[in-house]
């Protein structure tokens, strides 16, 4: 009497194993990209960003859609920051050489938390110090939360300074947009170009995958 | 009546007071430099090791010559931002190095007199608790690149 069950029962068995592996092999995570790990953080899924208009350097308004079709690193800080921020932009400028022959359009912007001292022709004379292509933003200050809220950063202004040489408190990201203009990725500092340059490939990668999938 | 000065009392007076020239030997300072600024810049920043090999001394001010006024700074990392913050003085200890870098401690210079351009030297006095005064040469370098 066993025989015929065994006849019967092992092959379905052996079926149904099959079929569970197959499954098993496409829903397995290896289909997904793996997120790259990086000095800082990868967005899995972007952030979309708020609508705001800022003024770019030659006054001229900016909105959060002029950021697509690029890929663009984000610092925010203030033009009156002897320390961090020149450091920042310096490391952004050595970033941008080691992309040069990459075939990606790579943009680079300086957006202002200073926006009573920082006009927007202090700001295309300081970002162009650094490189000739950088980009400045500043505006109102409504607009500017608007944006920095979405990018996570927090800024400190004092609202009655006692001179025009008050300090400014703000976080030190670059933030990453890819180029449908939607938060991919953070770096947090110390900043070291070569980091962010090879970590800019990672994520090149993972957001190509991730648009095959 | 004129009484002249009692010439002993004057030459005793002068060797028993401390005197900031004689003291200054027991710090060196290190590695100062400055960065460059931007076309505009109302501020800049300087950097360097003081080394003391003296007594327990404090760091308690500093000027220059191309600013109106040079601060003691730190960098404090609190609720996600870098803000930097004046301070009254940073105690030295006998033979204890104290670092001002990019990112940490330095002196603020506010009120630039001149732009800060490569290749040129600015002025640091440093100023001590114990009256000690330290004059510094400082290099100005482009860090650009």
């Amino acid at each position: 009497m066993s025989r015929p069950v065994s006849r019967v029962f092992l092959p379905l068995v052996a079926i149904i194993a099959f079929a569970a592996g197959i499954t098993a092999y496409w829903g397995l995570p290896r289909t997904i990209p793996e997120r790259p790990e990086i000095a800082g953080f990868v967005l899995s899924e972007p952030r979309t960003l708020p609508a705001f208009t800022l003024v770019d350097g030659d006054g001229e308004p900016f909105g959060a859609d002029a950021f697509r079709n690029a890929w663009s690193f984000v610092y925010f800080g203030f033009t009156h920051c002897p320390d961090i921020c020149p450091m920042s932009m310096a490391v952004l400028a050595n970033v941008k050489r080691r992309l040069e022959g990459r075939d990606v359009d790579d943009r680079y912007y300086l957006v202002s938390v200073d926006p009573r001292r920082d006009t927007p022709d202090r700001m295309q004379e300081y970002v162009r110090y650094f490189d000739p292509d950088f980009r400045g933003l500043t505006g109102p200050a409504e607009e500017l939360d608007r944006f920095a809220i979405a990018a996570g950063i927090a800024y400190e202004v004092p609202e009655q300074p006692q001179d025009e040489n008050y300090l400014v408190g703000h976080s030190s990201i670059v933030t990453l947009i890819n180029p449908d203009g939607d938060i991919q990725a953070f770096f947090t500092s110390p900043f070291e170009a070569e980091q962010i340059a090879a970590d800019f490939d990672r994520i090149l990668e993972y957001h190509t995958a991730l648009r095959q999938r | 009546m004129y009484r002249r000065p009692n010439i002993i009392l004057l030459v005793l007076l002068f060797v028993l007071t401390p005197h900031p020239a004689a003291l200054a030997d027991s710090f060196s300072i290190s590695a100062p430099w400055a960065r460059a600024t931007p076309p505009g810049a109302t501020t800049g920043a300087v950097y360097l090791t003081v080394e003391n090999a003296g007594a327990a001394d404090r760091l308690v001010g500093a000027s220059s010559d191309a600013a109106e006024r040079a601060e003691i700074h730190i960098h404090e990392h609190s609720a996600g931002m870098m803000r930097m913050k004046q301070v009254n003085g940073i105690d030295i200890g006998t033979g204890e190095a104290i670092a001002f870098e990019p990112g940490g401690r330095h002196i603020m210079l506010i009120g630039l007199i001149r732009p800060l351009v490569p290749e040129a030297t600015l002025e640091l006095v440093l100023r001590f608790a114990s009256g000690t005064e330290v004059t510094v040469a400082v290099p100005i370098r482009d860090m650009r690149r």
